[in-house]
């Protein structure tokens, strides 16, 4: 009897909710169960009817950095998961805070670290020594500043990343390509979202965007010239570099759409990269009120203008339930992993029986058990 | 305008997140911040833990995917019970319980329009009656008529089958109904 109702409940109201019958229609078909169902059906359309709840856009994106960051500066130092354990055992949460965390790395910067060694390893290289205490800093700058300031703070990371992969190449160092790519991808991601939260303000970083602009153009042109040349080990991290490069520019092109028209990546067809791989695409129209994107061009008058018919103005406004990934139920990863050739994560936290945060037996997600 | 180009699977940006690409990453969690944050903010009836409690489920689920490199055959059930285990944690943690009177409106922040006034007072009642459900009462509710899944994804949320699901909606709208009832008395 129970289940008899639970599933005449159930088909109706997937029946009401796909519109294949109304409210009316179901309760008719079923007059055993009338009141039941009258009670029951309009209480569950109430429900759906409830006015969708959407996380705030300065949340959303803050959060999506902060996570993106997370996850750029533990990749960075695979052994700060034995740490982080020890002293999610000892410490109050709001000490593991990344704000907290940074901070606390600051401290240690000052106290530890000459201001000479810190200066040595701005010009750190991934895969050099340094390199940690290099991208260490770069996270304690983003901790101490706000989100608008951050904006500007990942393009400068983003170039500093860009003359990373330049040099590198310049070594034939291709095999450590990889690590700068990511970070340059992940901190285009992260200034794209701030640009986009903070768009009145973006003007200010107008130039510093050109330039990066130029630099990513420059970055993949030299790369493309290169690719064909290296053996398939040196490829991978190169094509890396590529795609980050190619990814920034649409990044900057979606965000300045006048200035920035999207094209053929790194703006220069394949096979005319030796003539031009410096400046302007060929392309690139003039922007708003006679600004264009010249070599080096003082801030327009209003770089973002033209680009709101573009834009998701709506981003507060609810979505529809269930979000864009309705009946997404994808199957396992199956043969998911890296090639055997990348390590893809900190060997020490994977698996540690300890760690019931990590979820060891990989049957159950993160998080504590009820 | 050209189309937009087809959204990748789910796995393949596990697959790359567990490559160590983070961009990767970023892509499931534009797909889904907002059905986790509506279902940990229907839990937990509190915009600022809501807030911390979305962001923590995505740190641990990509600590899990990096660390573990479990072999995951539905992403979106996954973060649901790492977000449902951390809600239990919040619970167990704070101590905290939520009088009828202190649980705020699903829509508590968004302005009235101008004749809602006596549904958002309708839809007050109701969100309160949702939070008095048992958790896994709750859960069903949420996942089906808040986040919209299917009886199917509901399953794989809770860990049951598809007629589990059906009975335990039957029962949910059942108490549902009695706590409302109760509250006009």
């Amino acid at each position: 009897m129970k289940d008899d109702i639970a599933h005449i409940i159930a088909e109706n109201l997937d029946a009401i909710e796909h519109g294949r019958i109304t409210l009316e229609e179901a309760i008719a078909r079923y007059p055993e169960y009338r009141d039941e169902l009258l009670e029951l059906l309009p209480l569950a359309l109430a429900i759906r009817d409830l006015p969708a709840v959407s996380p705030r856009s300065s949340f959303r994106y803050a959060a999506r950095g902060r996570i993106l960051r997370e996850i750029s500066a533990r990749q960075q130092r695979p052994q700060g998961g034995r740490l982080k354990r020890v002293f999610q055992f000892t410490f109050p949460q709001f000490l593991l805070r990344p704000a907290f965390s940074l901070a606390v790395i600051l401290v240690l910067l000052v106290a530890t670290l000459s201001a000479g060694t810190v200066y040595a390893a701005g010009g750190a290289l991934p895969g050099d020594a340094l390199y940690p205490v290099k991208t260490a800093t770069e996270e304690v700058r983003l901790t101490l500043s706000d989100d608008q300031a951050d904006a500007a703070l990942y393009l400068q990371f983003a170039d500093e990343r860009l003359e990373e992969i330049n040099r590198l190449a310049a070594r034939g160092r291709y095999e450590d390509l990889a690590i700068a790519a990511q970070r340059l991808d992940s901190q285009m991601e992260s200034a794209a979202s701030l640009l986009d939260l903070y768009e009145a303000e973006a003007s200010d970083q107008y130039a510093q965007i050109d330039r990066l602009y130029e630099e990513l153009e420059f970055t993949y042109v030299l790369l493309a010239a290169l690719e064909d040349n290296l053996p398939e080990p040196a490829q991978y991290g190169i094509n890396l570099a590529m795609q980050a490069s190619s990814k920034g520019q649409a990044k900057i092109a979606e965000l300045f759409p006048n200035n920035f028209p999207p094209g053929p990546p790194g703006g220069v067809p394949p096979g005319q990269s030796g003539d031009t791989p410096v400046g302007p695409p060929e392309g690139k129209p003039e922007g708003p009120q006679g600004v264009g994107p010249q070599k080096t061009p003082g801030p327009p008058v209003n770089p973002g203008q033209g680009q709101g018919q573009d834009k998701d103005k709506d981003k507060d406004k609810p979505e529809s339930p269930g979000g864009p990934s309705q009946g997404n139920t994808p199957g396992p990863p199956e043969g998911a992993g890296p090639p055997e050739d990348v390590d893809p994560g900190p060997p020490d936290d994977r698996g540690r029986p300890e760690d019931t945060s990590t979820n060891p037996s990989g049957n159950q997600p993160a998080g504590g058990k009820p | 305008m050209a189309p937009k180009p087809p959204e990748p699977p789910d796995a393949d940006l596990i697959r790359r997140t567990m490559m160590g690409e983070a961009a990767a990453y970023g892509a499931l969690y534009d797909r889904y911040i907002d059905q986790i944050y509506r279902y940990v903010y229907a839990r937990v009836a509190s915009r600022d833990d809501a807030e911390d409690m979305t962001e923590e489920v995505f740190l641990k689920t990509w600590e899990s995917l990096v660390n573990s490199r479990p072999t995951i055959t539905n992403f979106q059930a996954w973060l649901y019970r790492t977000a449902h285990n951390l809600v239990i944690d919040h619970y167990r943690t704070h101590k905290a319980t939520h009088s009828l009177d202190q649980v705020p409106a699903l829509n508590d922040d968004k302005p009235l329009p101008e004749r809602a006034v006596l549904d958002q007072l309708d839809n007050t009642r109701l969100v309160r009656a949702i939070q008095n459900l048992e958790p896994n009462l709750q859960q069903v509710i949420i996942c089906r008529f808040i986040n919209g899944l299917s009886h199917a994804e509901t399953a794989q949320v809770l860990d049951t089958n598809e007629n589990n699901t059906r009975i335990m909606q039957y029962r949910a709208l059942k108490k549902l109904r009695k706590f409302l009832e109760m509250d006009l008395d």
